[in-house]
């Protein structure tokens, strides 16, 4: 059996959050606790270096570290891999990552905000190592013209909304519509916006947070993406387009408007936190819009700048590899 | 009639000593697995103090970091960011062994440097005997991207170009080999 570990998680919220995401995908969830998690819950399960190290299945590390394989291409693992999410800040040390079979990364085309809350991450990277088989095919080329609208609906926790909109960001949306109907995002006391905000990383979240009063945003084509719903699983419908609108409700307080389409958040295990389901929703989004190629990721530096280059007389007739490219080869 | 007395008005050096009043910050990015980055913070530091607040004035920062990903016609080496910003870039760990044949400007700029350059085949081979790769990053391209930060500061310009790139180039690599030269005579 397949199990999640987090390594050296630090905010204990976050480790609850961490456990539910691998309640979600029914596997169990240990961590390498060198925060002092222990003091916070009693009955944590715990794995030392020397198990995590030894352990008999293959480590498959998640991190955005140079040369990551897309969590989107990653092949299945093997029955009884450890599938390791690492500290909030400092991410998976390199211990792990050395003796990591696999590395995978979730690709973030955002800009200002480019990380996932670490329960977030886990849950999207369960979700694509060992749940989400039969995808769609990704649209790339021109994936910014078929981006389509969200909507938050009636978010019940400032936490969850916040750390939903961070996630939007990180996906790259530019703008995400929030219907406000518990009042945990606008016009919230001082502290709860404060949390809500801080959740959100909203002092380099460049997202646009629009309330969505009593109307839908203008869509030609609304999807609901829930756990319970009547619908095709969320990596098998259709959730890009022009016009489209996805509807991540909280609970049932949402009514669905007549004519729109579900998808189903299917997993496992628990439907879990809102945070979890908006990240697998907004990480699926993304992968069926494709990944930008590389030139038009990020618009060129207009900035005035002098370079200095050791420049080719001759062009090379072949590519020279190194050997560590060969070794992760 | 007498002349202005006005502070903005000193010569750059004097500007530069009233005004450089903190170390410049390096910040390192570790280098990926074979390359490294010859000159560390500590070996900076040691230049820039030698060379004073002349070379400091107006740097915001040094940064050491991986090779961007599409580095152009060859490998880079060093890059100003006007205003201010000076991007170290991690190298090969040596000897080099780089494809297809350098261009006669940039073997001829190694070997000035001290290194050792052999063309075989399709490919070039460089060797850095001692310190010489060090002092490779550290004049060629930490001294010649100061020089350029010196022409656009002492300009007050950071958004257009104070002369021809060509002549930008040319005063950058003359700054860096009277650089070059102070220190091997200090």
């Amino acid at each position: 059996m397949n199990r999640l570990i987090g390594d050296g998680v630090e905010n204990p919220a976050n480790a609850a959050a961490l456990a539910e995401a691998a309640r979600m995908f029914a596997v169990p969830c240990s961590f390498r606790d060198s925060r002092g998690l222990a003091g916070h819950f009693p009955d944590l399960s715990t794995v030392d270096t020397e198990a995590l190290l030894g352990s008999v299945g293959p480590l498959i590390a998640v991190d955005n570290t140079p040369g990551a394989e897309s969590v989107y291409r990653a092949r299945p693992p093997r029955p009884g891999a450890s599938i390791v999410v690492g500290n909030e800040r400092r991410g998976i040390r390199p211990d792990v990552l050395r003796a990591a079979a696999k590395t995978v990364q979730i690709p973030m085309p955002g800009h200002g905000v480019n990380t996932l809350n670490v329960a977030t991450a886990a849950a999207v990277a369960l979700y694509y190592l060992l749940d989400a088989h039969g995808r769609r095919h990704p649209r790339a080329p021109s994936p910014e013209s078929h981006r389509p609208a969200v909507l938050l609906a009636a978010p019940r926790d400032h936490v969850e909304a916040g750390s939903s909109l961070r996630s939007a960001a990180a996906f790259g949306w530019p703008a995400v519509t929030v219907d406000d109907r518990e009042k945990v995002w606008f016009g919230t006391p001082r502290p709860v916006r404060a949390e809500a905000r801080a959740a959100a990383r909203s002092h380099r979240n460049p997202l646009r947070v629009i309330p969505a009063g009593d109307a839908l945003p203008p869509a030609g084509r609304v999807v609901v993406c829930a756990p319970e719903v009547d619908g095709p699983p969320l990596h098998r419908a259709d959730l890009t387009g022009a016009g489209t609108v996805l509807v991540i409700p909280d609970g049932d307080g949402w009514n669905a408007p007549p004519g729109a389409e579900f998808a189903r958040v299917a997993v496992p295990g628990e439907p879990g936190r809102y945070r979890l389901r908006t990240g697998i929703v907004l990480a699926e989004a993304a992968r069926q819009l494709g990944i930008r190629r590389s030139g038009a990721a990020r618009p060129a530096r207009r900035g005035l700048s002098y370079g200095s280059l050791l420049g080719h007389g001759t062009p090379p007739d072949a590519d020279l590899v190194h050997p560590w490219e060969l070794i992760r080869y | 009639m007498p002349l202005s007395n006005s502070l903005r008005t000193d010569p750059y050096a004097m500007r530069a000593t009233r005004r450089v009043d903190r170390p410049v910050p390096v910040r390192a990015c570790p280098p990926r697995r074979g390359f490294v980055h010859p000159a560390g913070a500590t070996d900076i530091a040691r230049v820039l103090d030698f060379f004073g607040p002349a070379a400091a004035y107006g740097l915001r920062g040094i940064a050491l970091r991986q090779q961007p990903p599409a580095a152009g016609a060859g490998p880079a080496v060093a890059e100003l960011r006007v205003p201010g910003l000076v991007l170290l870039f991690e190298q090969p760990a040596p000897p080099w062994q780089l494809p297809g044949r350098l261009a006669e400007v940039a073997a001829a700029r190694l070997r000035r440097a001290g290194a050792q350059v052999t063309t075989a085949g399709s490919g070039t081979r460089v060797d850095w005997p001692g310190h010489t790769l060090r002092d490779f990053m550290l004049f060629d391209g930490l001294m010649h991207e100061i020089g350029h930060h010196t022409i656009q500061h002492a300009a007050d310009k950071d958004r257009t170009r104070v002369m021809r790139t060509a002549d930008h180039e040319r005063r950058a690599d003359a700054y860096a080999v009277r650089a070059r030269h102070a220190w091997a005579a200090r």
